[in-house]
């Protein structure tokens, strides 16, 4: 196996890695995005719990961006 | 002659239906962009709805006398927009509560036999003392609203909110 070939196979196991939580975070923020819909309707809804929901959808969204920039600079780099 | 058009359009539906990598992560990255941006919108118009929100005065709903124990009576509160209903649960309690289920905002109706308030769209059931969910989808109680007996007539009080 050529070195070259190498390198891709072990590109291609990050990029699975990277899909992998890149879908978790997405899954993560639609239940967040399904809480603050709720929380929209319910006016007994705690304020925290929505914050909270919103700075986690936040954190989630930063990191899925992070990790897809850090991904394809590692990626033009090789 | 049949293969002439090929040089003139030399795209095949695999090469036109392929996606790269980039897209691809583009797409995953707008996808979390948008939950973001709901999330915010939703999060936006319930802090709308808190800020506006001015404690409603208290309205008479009906005599005592009007309503028989185990009767019920339907009205709006605080706006036209805010189904409600009171219940005389005994001679001398009422409740009342949002007419609307938790679930998926039915109106519920009052089952004077059972003491339950239910839900006819996906049988939720809501106890009439309390509001508490007995059964049924429901993952929360119904709102209730504060009930006052003065001088033969019943009253609602504001609702409160209660978070902070």
């Amino acid at each position: 196996m050529s070195p070259k070939v190498r390198l891709r196979q072990r590109v291609r196991v990050v990029l699975q890695m990277v899909m992998g939580f890149v879908i978790m975070i997405l899954f993560a923020q639609l239940w967040l995005f399904s809480i603050t819909l709720d929380a929209m309707e319910n006016r007994h809804t705690s304020m925290t719990v929505l914050i909270v929901a919103l700075i986690c959808s936040f954190i989630g969204c930063g990191a899925i961006w992070a990790m897809l920039r850090l991904f394809l600079r590692a990626e033009e780099n090789q | 002659m049949s293969e002439a058009w090929k040089k003139d359009f030399p795209l095949t539906s695999e090469e036109e239906s392929y996606v790269t990598r980039r897209e691809f992560t583009k797409f995953m990255a707008l996808t979390s962009l948008a939950f973001f941006l709901g999330t915010v919108t939703a999060a936006a118009r319930k802090l709308w709805k808190r800020a506006s929100w001015n404690s409603p005065a208290a309205v008479r709903v009906t005599n005592v006398d009007e309503l028989a124990v185990g009767g019920y009576k339907l009205f709006h509160y605080p706006t036209e927009d805010d189904p409600c209903i009171l219940l005389r649960v005994d001679k001398d309690r009422f409740a009342a509560f949002d007419q609307r289920c938790t679930h998926l905002a039915c109106p519920v109706y009052f089952n004077a036999d059972d003491r339950q308030l239910l839900c006819p769209c996906h049988n939720g059931i809501f106890s009439a003392e309390d509001g508490s969910v007995l059964a049924g989808p429901p993952k929360r109680p119904l709102d209730s609203l504060a009930v006052s007996v003065s001088n033969g007539e019943v009253w609602i009080q504001s609702a409160e909110l209660e978070d902070t």
